[in-house]
Parts: structure tokens; C-alpha cells; sequence
């Protein structure tokens, strides 16, 4: 039981972070135990690596990041500090690193660190907000609807079923193993166990034990292979087991993918101002008139939707 | 009342060496402890009334170029011509062949006794000939017709003993099909005069390539002991599966304490065979030098045999880590078999494991051709509904996460969470 949410413009479109949040809220009732935003800025010179953390491994992750930019020039930017939730004990930093030869070494460390930090997403155009709580905290707490120069973006809400309810188990999830790619999903990836043994035997880095986050390594292992986005997700469908509906983003991509008895809803809309956009309920289609050429998908189905 | 180990002496007593028998060994029913867990709210079970079942799996492509195609994940496993009689030998061929036409495509292992004419010449199904330590009725014929080849190093019911096939069931029909004296017991050496060590299996592997142009899937067979090492040693030798077979497996004909005593349960085998092969397999992929870019090393496969009669157990081992299981007892039972453990005897009732003519006439090789095809169908419906109720579309998803037992034993040995607390008994996995 969760919610999807996703705009994709084909051309220029203001206030896509408002749109999503719009989306979101029609679909509150779908989840309401966390929610997150994966937003693609247009391409910046450097990249962006935000880290999520215990609170008391915050101090020591800064000093790890700071000490590996020393001798270079590093433009630290703690853009938050979460969390105004007396239960949640996890805290997220935003860093934006110059230059780009030093990002394997910082993944590297945050991949290899031993405590509780993990890697929730980088790139050069990516970042992920996530939080616990209702939708309409969480958009004023970070501000969702003021940020700009966002170019499209997916989002979820959350009903926990495996695991525990907290940000980091929040969508949507990245993987360490290739920049800018955002997976939000709706159901349960069943043989995901299996998925994962053996991209652990790969040596692919996990921070969790969720199975959306083995999607997110799973595609990002056949990018690296040099398929395609649509390639890798179709060889997804064939792959994967059980019910689950998810939508995959990568820069100018976005791929929105159903099981093979297409067991979860979500359907895709056109609206006219010139986006599409995905949502599980009809009503998040409504909330942004995104009500044209409406497309659920055949069975095992996978789109493909291009953006800029 | 006697004890059974009170008879033992007895027995010795009288015979001054070994008494032999045949059949399974059914100590421990391990399986019956093992639940499978099944899918409700968080995620729903499929249809298996109403919606269809992925139930295929392919074998071997490690290495070789060809790749067996199966539409179920079962191979018959080996019961020599010689062990069993020529008419149920047919008849398992024959319902084999049928059900390949109707689109059940199976494996049938020759077992170490050389593979019937027929077998070798009008299989549909795939025929996976066996490469045992007596070479009976290898000869180039035998391994090019083959669609893949097995090296058997041991089997469950009597790990690190040869095959046994007794005096009386040395006919001349199969003297001459594995070319041995007539009258004389036949033991196979328990070990390959050229493989006894790693590198060997390495270099035999390597030869049996070069026979068939490196086109057929090559399959190497332990009997279940020291299954984390074999595993080890087979993933290096670049065989393209693995094959292990726990102690409850069935044979002709072995030493009683033989089979009571040596080799683990399969129960335990398969779970440790499978986190041995990945762990190999990761040590593999942390040789392959960084620069190298995104290499992809195909997993060895596992194949699981002993005791594995019914569908649960096959779904269960299958959780456990096989990708494949082998099945011989339970087709024999199929057949009429009432394991009765006098294999050895060659005066099988039933007229399967024989090699007596009068006796032979007993089998209806008709009517068995259609139990065992019936007890194919059941098993196929079976592992389909059990695993469209835990929430699978496709057949080798399940993982041990998907299992509970509520044994403590169990646990331990395989890790599986008990049901109810989820706690893995023991630490140490490897």
C-alpha cells in the first residue's frame, strides 16, 4: 500500500516540486507513514552527495568527508539538519564536492564505513529529501514547494510492511553504485533475496534491507553493463517475482514498469501544459490535470518516458 | 526385544562381513519440520486456479555452449541398468519420452551402468549420462549423445564407497553392457583412479570439454560430507553445477552401516552447498582486477538430491539453495516400490530392482509408464500452488527467508528462522 507519484515535462514547466506535493497529497490515504521527493536539478558542474546518518555518527561523518577534500577545495553546504521529530534519531548532510575526481574516494569511504551512515543519494543533478510523518509536514518542513530549478522528479508515499518506519527506509532509494538513478515502488519485489545475494556477490554495496533498493542496484549493474534504461528494466520484469508496480529515473529517463499480472495500480497521464505524470490513484492524475491520453500499462508492461 | 544394534551382532556373528542392503534411508524426516511461509496482506498470493506458473529452469551455460532446457526443474536421478531391471528401466524412459512430447521436458540420469540403446538414441527428453569411477559403458558414443555429463565422485546413500552391484543381479545381458565378468560382484573403486585431488577435477572437467567441443554442461556429483569444501573445489574447477546428494538417498546396494552412518542429511547439504558456491563465486569476482570494468560470472547451479520425494520437499530444498532437484526413489515408489531395503537381493517383487526374468514379467511397463506420469503431473500442480501461495510467479525465487522450521536442530544446521520468534539458531554460517 503505497502511493507513486512522478512528473515528467517534455518541455520547460514551473513548480514541479508544488505538482508532486499536489500529487502526493491526493494519495495521502495510501500511506502515510513517510514520504520522500527525488529531484533532478539541470546539470550542475559538481556533484552533489547527500549522507544519511545516526545522530551521533553525524560529527565523525563530516570530519571523514572534510578530511578526504582537505587538500582540494570543497564547498561544504549543510542545507538541513533533520529532524523536528523527537523519535526519528537519523540526520542527513548535503555536500557539494569540487573537484569531481575526488568522488569515487568519498563514495568509497562512505561505502566502506563502518557505523551507521549510509549513501543516500549523489550525482550531478540528483537529490532525495525524505522524511517520517504526513505529507504536509514534511513539504514545510523542507520547504519543497520554494526550491528551484528543479527539471522533473518522482515521489512516494510510504505504508511500512517489512520494514521498520523511519527516513531511511523512506523512498525513494539510490545506490552508490551509479549517479543519479532514483527508484520509487509500490509492492514487494518477492525473490528479492535471491536479487540481492547475488549482486552482494558482485560486491554491491547495500545500506538496507529493503527490495526497492535492490532494484535501484539491480538496474544500475546492467547501466554499467551499457544497457539501456528501457533494456535493463525489461530484462527487470522478466527477472523479478512477485507484485510490484515502480517507476525508475534516471537523467532524461524515466521508466514506469508493471509485473506480470500488473497486481499494483498506477497509471500514466498527459496534460497539456506538456508533462506527463505517473500516479498510483486516478486522483493524484487529477490533482495536477494530468487527465490525457491516460496509459496503466499491459500486463509485464514497461514505458519509457524521455525529459530533458 | 532385541535392540536393532543387539541384531547387528547377531548378524555379524553369523556372517563375519558386512551385510549389505537397499533402499532409502529414512532416519530422520527433517523435512516435515519446515514450514513454508505463505503470502497474505503485505504481499498477496497469485492464483494458482486462475493464473499462470513460470515452472521452467534452464541448466548449465557456465561454461559450455549449449544449455539444457527443462521444463520443470527435475532430473530423474541415476539408477543404473543393473540396479534396477531392463523393463522398468524402459518404463521410466518411456513416460519420460511422453511427457516431453506433451511439453513436460524432464532429465533422466543414466546412473553409472552405461545408458540403454534406447535411452542413448530416442530420448526427447535430456539425457545426462554419468562418468562414474568404473567408466562402465563410457565410451565416446555414450558422451557425445549425451546432452550433459555427470562426474560422479560419490552419492549420498554410501559417501566414499564405489557402486556395489551384487553377483546375483550380474546377468549376461548386463555384463555385456558394462563389460564385466558374469558371476563376479561388481565394485566400482571408490574413487577415480585420476581424480584424487582438486587439481585432478579440474584437468577431468577440462578433458570432457575438449570430447564434446565444450558444448555440453558439465555436472560433477558428491555425496554429502565435507560439502563446503567440495563446493569450493567444483566452483574452481568450472564445472557448470554442482550436484549433491544427502544421506537419505536411495542406492541398489550397500554396506548397512554404510548407508546408515556415512554422509550428512540433505536437509543440511543444500543449504551449505549453496552459501559455499556464492561464497566461491564472490572470491571470484574480487580476483577480477578493478580496471578490468563490470565482468559477469554466471553461478554455478545446484542440483539436490536424497529423499526428496514429494513436492514440498522439493519447493523447501529448492528454498534452501538447489536450483534443481534430482528425484530416483520416489519414482521407483511411484512404480509400486514398498522400500522394502532388499535391492541387493535382485528378488524385488515388484519386478523393479531385478535383473530375474519371471520376476520382471511382473512389471506392466503400460502401467507404470502412467504412475510415474501421474506423479509428475501431481508434483507439477503441487510446487505450483505452493509457491503461488507464498507469492511467486516463477519457480527458483523462494529463498531460505521464506522458510521457518520448528526445530531447533533444523535451524541450526540450516539456518532457517524458528517460526513465530524469527531467531536463527547457532551463529557461525560458515
Amino acid at each position: 500500500m503505497c502511493g507513486i507519484a512522478a512528473i515528467i515535462p517534455e518541455k520547460k514547466v514551473e513548480g514541479i516540486g508544488k505538482k508532486l506535493v499536489d500529487m502526493l497529497i491526493a494519495q495521502q490515504i495510501r500511506g502515510a507513514d513517510s514520504a520522500g521527493f527525488a529531484f533532478y536539478f539541470s546539470e550542475n558542474e559538481h556533484y552533489g552527495i547527500r549522507v544519511g546518518h545516526h545522530v551521533n555518527e553525524e560529527e565523525k561523518v563530516k570530519e571523514l568527508i572534510r578530511n578526504l577534500c582537505s587538500e582540494r577545495r570543497i564547498n561544504e553546504i549543510k542545507i538541513d539538519n533533520l529532524t523536528t521529530n523527537s523519535l526519528e534519531k537519523y540526520t542527513t548532510c548535503f555536500y557539494r564536492v569540487e573537484p569531481e575526481k575526488n568522488i569515487s574516494e568519498i563514495i568509497n569511504a562512505i561505502n566502506n564505513y563502518q557505523g551507521e551512515a549510509w549513501l543516500i543519494s549523489y550525482g550531478k543533478r540528483l537529490d532525495i529529501i525524505k522524511d517520517i510523518g504526513l505529507i504536509g509536514d514534511i513539504t514545510k518542513k523542507y520547504n519543497i514547494e520554494k526550491l528551484e530549478n528543479i527539471v522533473f522528479g518522482i515521489a512516494h508515499v510510504r505504508t511500512a510492511t517489512h520494514t521498520e518506519v523511519n527516513s531511511r527506509n523512506a523512498h525513494p532509494f539510490s545506490t552508490s553504485a551509479i549517479p543519479d538513478i532514483a527508484v520509487v515502488h509500490n509492492g514487494e519485489i518477492s525473490n528479492y533475496h535471491k536479487l540481492k545475494s547475488r549482486l552482494e556477490n558482485k560486491g554491491y554495496k547495500f545500506f538496507g534491507s529493503t527490495d526497492t533498493e535492490v532494484i535501484a542496484v539491480w538496474i544500475a549493474d546492467r547501466l554499467n553493463s551499457g544497457y539501456s534504461l528501457e533494456n535493463a528494466t525489461r530484462e527487470f520484469v522478466e527477472t523479478a517475482d512477485g507484485p510490484f508496480t515502480c517507476v525508475i529515473s534516471i537523467p532524461n529517463e524515466v521508466a514506469f514498469v508493471k509485473d506480470r499480472y500488473a497486481t499494483r495500480p498506477a497509471t500514466a497521464g498527459y496534460c497539456r501544459e506538456g508533462y506527463w505524470a505517473i500516479s498510483t490513484d486516478l486522483a493524484g492524475l487529477h490533482a495536477v490535470n494530468a487527465t490525457k491520453n491516460l496509459d496503466s500499462l499491459e500486463p509485464g508492461g514497461v514505458r519509457v518516458f524521455n525529459t530533458k | 526385544m532385541p535392540s536393532d544394534a543387539q541384531k547387528r551382532v547377531g548378524q555379524m556373528a553369523k556372517d563375519g562381513s558386512a551385510a549389505y542392503r537397499g533402499g532409502a534411508t529414512q532416519k530422520y524426516d527433517f523435512w516435515e519440520d519446515i514450514s513454508i511461509l505463505a503470502a497474505q496482506v503485505g504481499m498477496p498470493p497469485f492464483d494458482s486456479y486462475k493464473e499462470d506458473f513460470d515452472i521452467s529452469l534452464k541448466l548449465g551455460g557456465r561454461y559450455s555452449k549449449n544449455i539444457l532446457s527443462l521444463n520443470m526443474p527435475i532430473v530423474v536421478a541415476a539408477m543404473s541398468y543393473g540396479a534396477i531391471s531392463r523393463t522398468a528401466k524402459l518404463a521410466i524412459h518411456d513416460a519420460l519420452n511422453e511427457l516431453a512430447i506433451e511439453g513436460i521436458k524432464l532429465a533422466l540420469n543414466t546412473g553409472e551402468g552405461g545408458a540403454l540403446p534406447e535411452e542413448l538414441n530416442e530420448h526427447e527428453y535430456n539425457l545426462i549420462v554419468q562418468y562414474a569411477s568404473g567408466r562402465f559403458g563410457v565410451n565416446l558414443d555414450y558422451l557425445k549423445k549425451a546432452d550433459a555429463i555427470e562426474i560422479k565422485l560419490g552419492q549420498g546413500a554410501k559417501v566414499g564407497l564405489g557402486g556395489h552391484l551384487l553377483e546375483d543381479k550380474i546377468t549376461e545381458d548386463v555384463a555385456r553392457q558394462r563389460q564385466i565378468p558374469i558371476g563376479v560382484s561388481a565394485f566400482s573403486p571408490a574413487r577415480h583412479m585420476d581424480i584424487i585431488g582438486p587439481e585432478d577435477l579440474d584437468a577431468k572437467v577440462s578433458e570432457l570439454r575438449e570430447i564434446t567441443d565444450w558444448e555440453k554442461p558439465i555436472l560433477v556429483k558428491v555425496g554429502a560430507s565435507y560439502v563446503k569444501n567440495d563446493a569450493e573445489i567444483i566452483t574452481k574447477s568450472g564445472a557448470d553445477a554442482m550436484v549433491v546428494d544427502g544421506s537419505e538417498g536411495g542406492t541398489g546396494a550397500a554396506p548397512l552401516v554404510a548407508a546408515e552412518h556415512l554422509g550428512i542429511n540433505t536437509v543440511a547439504a543444500i543449504p551449505a552447498a549453496r552459501r559455499s558456491l556464492d561464497i566461491s563465486i564472490q572470491n571470484l569476482y574480487n580476483a577480477i582486477p578493478k580496471n578490468k570494468g563490470n565482468v559477469e560470472l554466471r553461478d554455478v547451479q545446484l542440483i539436490g538430491s536424497g529423499g526428496l520425494w514429494t513436492s514440498d520437499r522439493i519447493v523447501k530444498a529448492m528454498a534452501l539453495g538447489a536450483d534443481c532437484v534430482g528425484i530416483a526413489s520416489g519414482i521407483l515408489i511411484a512404480m509400486g516400490c514398498t522400500q522394502c531395503q532388499q535391492c541387493h537381493e535382485g528378488r524385488c517383487v515388484k519386478g523393479i530392482a531385478t535383473q530375474d526374468q519371471e520376476l520382471e514379467k511382473k512389471l506392466d511397463r503400460e502401467e507404470v509408464k502412467m504412475k510415474i506420469k501421474n506423479y509428475i503431473y501431481a508434483l507439477r500442480d503441487e510446487i505450483k500452488k505452493l509457491n503461488m501461495a507464498a507469492g511467486f510467479y516463477k519457480i527458483g525465487d523462494m529463498t531460505i527467508e521464506n522458510l521457518r522450521t520448528c526445530n531447533v536442530n533444523v535451524s541450526a544446521m540450516t539456518g532457517i528462522k524458528m517460526q513465530g520468534s524469527d531467531v536463527i539458531i547457532g551463529l557461525d554460517r560458515q
